[in-house]
């Protein structure tokens, strides 16, 4: 599952790095299904969606804090079998 | 295209306020120029005598008058002092074309110590007597990543009657030059330590003043930045291409405008997972074609802090290489060229101006101007280009 992280401007100023944090401290077993990488900027915050966002395989996600993101991701998984 | 990095350091007199030693640069059209010159004993006398001849060389050079005609003038004027028969002051000038070519003139300085490809290079210098005074001239050529040193005698000397019988001399120095070279291109760690030593051998209390002058000579003095969308999109194809076509190294600053270049080159960019982020900066990355891909607005008002620390030149911030955010990046990059173009894009992005941003985010051009008046400040010639 390919999960990419939107580290620009405005997505880093609403906490993109902590949600960065938050998915390198997943647990082990979560980590080995996912392959993290960096996106400049998706271009879909200009008045669309809400910072941070990240982008799982090809769906995006607005609005992603620490808190959620690893439930955001567990949903994804139920919601598309075979995400993984 | 060759230019050069240049970078010095002087340890003065023991006791001295002021150093004997002085050192400018200069500029013409196609060459850069470098001119040390040591004045007759120490303290404010020989400073002011030395700061007399590299002011009359550097500002005959930058009114246009060949370097040639500038080194007969000095030749013939230098009053020599009578009770010591020596002239008041000494000078070195080093002239770096573009095309690679260096000329040396050498006024009873010590000679300036060349590396060229890592090895001890011999100058063959000529000899022309002018007004009794025995000027040496050479010319020459040198390729990126080759080095000149430049000192007084202050630095030969160092350690003697103490350490050592006559001083560490020029051959000692070129070796332990040749050495450093071996674990370090870094032109400030390569001058400072060897003054360092220089003022070690002096015991901490220098009997002259020491001045080294470290010339690295560099390739694509130019650097490009293109930050922010055009504001027309139908005119993103031109700016793309003239940015990818500018000879020298291409820096962007925007995610946006990042994307541009990507789409138009049919890329992708490569932010790099283990990119430093120190003091809260997004991570760096790669484009093909591109030297380096950072984050906008954030980076450049980083970037703008440290250009601010910087009061004479871009040497005075240490910057650990190991652990580099963007900014520090950048400031790298910018600080080994003398030409700076910019392409600022003037499409506002429209997300910044919600009220929602916990952060004061000026607009771009603001921040340009900024950062414009401090390269400046700083000695680099800097271009705009609005898009």
């Amino acid at each position: 599952m390919k999960i990419k992280v939107c580290v620009g401007t405005t997505c880093h100023l609403m906490g993109s790095a902590a949600v960065i944090e938050e998915i390198n401290n997943f647990p082990e077993e979560l980590m080995n299904k996912i392959e993290l990488s960096y996106a400049t900027c998706f271009d879909v915050c200009h008045g669309m969606m809400k910072p941070p966002v990240i982008r799982i395989n090809d769906k995006f996600f607005e609005n992603v804090e620490p808190e959620n993101v690893k439930e955001i991701i567990e949903n994804y998984m139920k919601e598309v079998p075979g995400a993984d | 295209m060759i230019s050069a990095v240049v970078y010095k350091k002087s340890i003065n007199h023991y006791g001295e306020e002021v150093c004997g030693d002085n050192f400018q640069m200069g500029r013409t059209k196609d060459s850069k120029i470098i001119v040390l010159s040591d004045g007759l004993g120490s303290g404010i006398k020989a400073s002011i005598l030395s700061i007399l001849t590299t002011e009359i060389i550097s500002t005959m050079i930058e009114k246009g008058v060949e370097i040639e005609e500038v080194v007969n003038t000095i030749a013939s004027t230098l009053p020599v002092c009578k009770v010591r028969g020596i002239a008041y002051s000494t000078f070195t000038i080093a002239q770096i074309f573009r095309n690679g070519t260096v000329k040396i003139f050498n006024y009873d300085n010590p000679l300036p110590i060349v590396l060229k490809h890592g090895e001890l290079y011999k100058i063959n210098f000529q000899e022309k007597i002018i007004n009794d005074k025995k000027i040496k001239i050479s010319t020459f050529s040198l390729n990126p990543d080759d080095f000149i040193f430049i000192m007084s005698d202050g630095i030969v000397h160092a350690g003697l009657g103490n350490l050592m019988d006559f001083g560490w001399g020029t051959e000692n120095i070129s070796n332990y030059l040749k050495r450093m070279h071996r674990r370090t291109r870094d032109i400030k760690y390569m001058v400072d330590n060897l003054v360092e030593l220089t003022d070690s051998y002096y015991g901490f209390k220098p009997g002259d003043d020491a001045t080294l002058v470290g010339v690295k000579i560099t390739e694509k003095p130019r650097a490009v930045i293109f930050t922010g969308p055009p504001l027309d999109p139908k005119t993103d194809n031109y700016y793309v291409n003239k940015f990818l076509n500018f000879e020298g190294k291409k820096i962007i600053c925007g995610g946006t405008t990042s994307n541009i270049v990507a789409r138009v080159i049919g890329s992708e960019v490569d932010i790099k997972v283990d990119s430093g982020t120190k003091g809260n900066l997004p991570p760096y990355g790669d484009l093909k074609g591109v030297d380096i891909v950072t984050e906008g607005v954030l980076t450049l008002k980083a970037l703008n802090s440290i250009l601010t620390d910087c009061k004479m030149n871009m040497f005075e911030v240490d910057i650990n290489e190991k652990d580099m955010n963007a900014a520090e990046k950048l400031f790298l990059l910018l600080r080994d060229c003398d030409e700076i173009q910019f392409f600022i894009g003037r499409k506002v992005n429209a997300f910044y101006h919600n009220p929602a941003l916990p952060f004061d985010m000026s607009i771009r051009s603001n921040l340009i101007r900024d950062i414009v008046k401090n390269l400046e400040r700083l000695g680099k010639e800097v271009k705009l280009e609005y898009c």
